[in-house]
């Protein structure tokens, strides 16, 4: 009798939720309740057991101990007992088939249905002018770009008969800012239909503007749970987020900027009508014209894939520039190979470090000798006692926590991954670092580090190209701004008199809303 | 007349092509590559001709070439999918395998003869000029096959099945999560895959030469597994391919018998250049097709 109650509010409910891989605890004593018509987000650090939690919700992982309630009983959960309970998880790595188009993957995912193409169609149309989330049925997802996709992944979820529940992981990681605010407008309007809808997320700003319940997650287990009534406190949020010592830190962003004069500042990186061509050998980019003055973060702002990664590629000479000129420290080096640019003072961070910045069976010490510090010589192999002595004294690979040099790339996770990547191309002491999403990935506390290093670095005279999709970020630490769209670049703009909105427009509008 | 030899050659000579190529589509399109497929090829090719001999019914001797072609096929994806081996080192291993069991079973078929498919015109069809004869005055399997490529292709691109046989190939994590079981899939590819092939070598045999000769599939399975880049792994496609390939077989033995003075080694080749400039013309345009778990295939080969 009390159970059926139960069921009548809470669509999940967990109790004392644990899981062990080997030693590791990844969640402890994890009780927590989902209710229909209710926004509940579950914060935390990266690596404090978020994504873990959500795959023990959806049947992914099979909990060590404690019970899953679903409707008030106790069930086994797997994913396909997830999907037909009405369950619903928007993935970060989107389960989508690029080689499929929308009508496609939402047909993959429709196991049970019966429903003819035409008539799928028809539904996703209808769904979508619903919830006002602009699809193209017949549009095959490898043309889309990652708010196109996300929405395709929403949609899915909700084309779904009896979806009820919606899992979302780190949603607006891959949105623009007005992207973002769509989509808690949707999340809004998903809760005036009853949905139970779970938002994981590290951005503390939008979950205190839609969420009804937060709960906070740290090294696994619950630390805090605040209901909107009584009021969310930011600064205990991230308190309880990231222990109370670390949240004292803060970097001291205004200060840091009060030094830098764009007028008498050298000039250390240069280009001149320079063309970017992407993958299918269109100018994606045109004429850019641009100057980095020595100990200048210039950040750079533009929806994801309007050849932000293409750009850096070309700068750095991996990718065959479509014309003009590049100049580093007066040299020119337009036709420089990459090791001559790595020698001249290039660095770079791709965005994705996995595919494109480390080979998964070298260990990290072997990494810093690749493209990082010189290699000593001792008679005619490298002098790896010197190698380690000096990685190890090296404040960078301090303070990023980056771990036990002789581990290999393919054991670690992301975040290290990005750690190791990020002390090889600061540690050499570069004249310009290319830098592309280099807090993704990271926790909070990590990141301010990262904040702190690249700002120290331009305090050494030394040039940042960064690029984000955080406007925050782009904001908090560049010198100037340029924005990316309509195949071409726009500004330098200065952060400090100009506001993201502004640039936010120029992104989406480029040519019309620019001066 | 030297054309429609030519085209009648082509379409007789290619159509066991044209059943290996949607074989090997088949299993690709789940994300594993058939070396095999000539294996496959060659022990059709035996069964259908011990089938129809013993039977002397040429449709058991396909019933019988699917059988074995399945079998060999099933080693590959038992060896592959549940024991994780080397697709690439284990497919070169079965077509050896294959090649070398066929020729012990075939020795007894050397001289023997059967009763296989017969040439039956399509009353009107067959006498339109050039083509009529080509085309519609052929064997039961090469008009099998005609039908059998755009079958192939609804139940690839428009039914449920056909979606998550593709899905499979692209990306199996995401399958899962909708409750397919991509194993299942896998084996399912790989062997009506192989059974296709089978299907080829048994045209081969009972019903192109009506002859049982040891390697006589002489690379046309390993053909086939080439020619799949050429048809964008889609059997729309594959019937360029296998014609291409088929056309080239039929223009070697003409000029052979035009007593044309080039070294009939030279002329042998030329099937295989024409399939090697195929595919170097159609080389820049195929990676968006190409099914993303085969890339994972060719990654952790060479790495």
């Amino acid at each position: 009798m009390i159970e059926r109650e139960i069921s009548k509010v809470s669509v999940m409910k967990t109790e004392n939720l644990t899981i062990k891989f080997g030693d590791f605890t990844a969640n402890k004593d994890i009780s927590i309740k989902f209710k229909a018509g209710e926004i509940h987000a579950v914060v935390g650090e990266n690596g404090a057991g978020k994504s873990t939690l959500m795959k023990m919700l959806y049947g992914v992982y099979k909990p060590t101990s404690g019970k899953i309630y679903l409707d008030g009983c106790v069930r086994d959960i797997t994913p396909s007992l997830a999907i037909n309970s009405g369950i619903c998880m928007v993935f970060q790595d989107f389960r989508l088939i690029p080689a499929f188009t929308v009508l496609e993957n939402i047909s993959l995912a429709m196991a049970e249905s019966k429903e003819k193409r035409s008539e799928l169609k028809k539904r996703i149309i209808e769904v979508s002018n619903k919830y006002n989330i602009p699809v193209d049925p017949d549009m095959y997802v490898w043309e889309m770009d990652l708010g196109q996709r996300q929405r395709v992944e929403i949609l899915k979820g909700l084309m779904m008969p009896t979806s009820r529940m919606l899992i979302f992981d780190e949603p607006t990681s891959v949105l623009t800012q007005k992207e973002a605010e769509a989509f808690i407008e949707l999340l809004k309007q998903l809760r005036e239909d009853k949905y139970a809808i779970v938002l994981i997320t590290h951005k503390l700003n939008e979950v205190i503007s839609c969420a009804d319940v937060i709960t906070v997650l740290r090294r696994g287990e619950i630390t805090d749970c605040m209901r909107k009534e009584d009021g969310f406190d930011k600064k205990r949020l991230i308190a309880k987020m990231m222990g109370e010592e670390t949240a004292e830190k803060e970097v001291k962003y205004s200060e840091a900027h009060s030094e830098f004069n764009e007028e008498k500042a050298e000039t250390n990186f240069s280009c001149e009508n320079l063309s970017v061509i992407d993958d299918y050998g269109r100018k994606i980019i045109k004429n850019i014209n641009l100057e980095i003055k020595k100990g200048e973060i210039l950040g750079v702002a533009g929806i994801s894939g309007r050849g932000q990664r293409e750009l850096l590629e070309t700068i750095f000479g991996i990718r065959k520039s479509g014309g003009g000129t590049i100049t580093l420290d007066g040299k020119d080096i337009t036709n420089a190979s990459v090791a001559k640019r790595l020698e001249a003072g290039m660095s770079l961070i791709s965005e994705d470090p996995k595919r494109d910045n480390v080979a998964g069976g070298m260990t990290i010490e072997e990494h810093m000798i690749l493209g990082g510090i010189e290699v000593p010589q001792k008679g005619l192999g490298i002098d790896w006692e010197s190698v380690h002595k000096t990685v190890e004294a090296s404040p960078v690979v301090k303070r990023l926590g980056v771990p036990e040099l002789d581990r290999t790339m393919a054991t670690l996770s992301g975040g290290n991954i990005q750690r190791a990547v990020l002390a090889r191309a600061i540690i050499k002491n570069p004249k310009l670092l290319l830098a592309s999403y280099p807090s993704r990935g990271l926790d909070v506390g990590t990141v301010q580090m990262v904040h702190e290093t690249l700002l120290e670095m331009r305090g050494k005279g030394e040039s940042v190209l960064l690029i984000s999709e955080d406007l925050d970020e782009l904001f908090n630490i560049s010198d100037r701004i340029i924005v990316i769209a309509d195949n071409r670049i726009y500004g330098k703009y200065n952060p400090r008199e100009t506001d993201s909105m502004r640039i936010g427009e120029i992104m989406l509008g480029g040519g019309k809303n620019a001066d | 007349m030297m054309i429609e030899t030519l085209l009648s050659g082509a379409i007789g000579s290619g159509t066991s092509v044209l059943y290996a190529i949607n074989g090997e589509i088949f299993s690709e399109r789940v994300g594993v590559i058939n070396l095999g497929m000539e294996g496959c090829m060659i022990v059709g090719a035996l069964a259908a001709y011990a089938g129809a001999y013993a039977a002397g019914n040429p449709w058991i001797g396909v019933l019988c070439a699917m059988a074995a072609g399945g079998v060999i096929a099933a080693m590959h994806a038992y060896l592959v999918i549940s024991r994780k081996s080397n697709q690439l080192a284990t497919g070169l291993t079965l077509m050896f395998f294959g090649l070398g069991i066929a020729a012990f079973f075939g020795r007894n078929y050397v001289s023997a003869s059967v009763t296989g498919f017969q040439k039956i015109p399509v009353p009107l069809l067959s006498s339109i000029p050039i083509i009529g004869n080509a085309l519609f005055n052929q064997d039961a399997l090469t008009y099998l096959s005609y039908f059998l490529t755009p079958a192939l292709w609804l139940l690839l691109f428009r039914t449920k099945f056909g979606m998550r046989l593709r899905g499979t190939g692209e990306d199996e994590n995401v399958v899962y999560a909708y409750g397919v079981n991509p194993t299942v899939m896998r084996y399912i590819g790989v062997i009506a895959g192989g059974m296709l092939s089978a299907v080829g070598g048994a045209q081969l045999s009972i019903a192109y030469t009506h002859t049982w000769i040891e390697g006589m599939t002489s690379g046309r399975g390993v053909v086939a597994v080439a020619l799949v880049v050429l048809a964008g792994w889609s059997p729309s496609k594959a019937l360029i391919g296998a014609y291409i390939f088929g056309g080239a077989q039929a223009l070697q033995t003409i000029l052979q018998q035009q007593g044309v003075n080039i070294s009939p080694f030279l002329l042998l080749m030329l099937p295989y250049v024409f399939t090697l400039v195929a595919l170097f013309v159609a080389s820049r345009r195929q990676k968006q097709s190409m099914p993303a778990e085969l890339k994972k295939v060719i990654e952790s080969s060479s790495g």
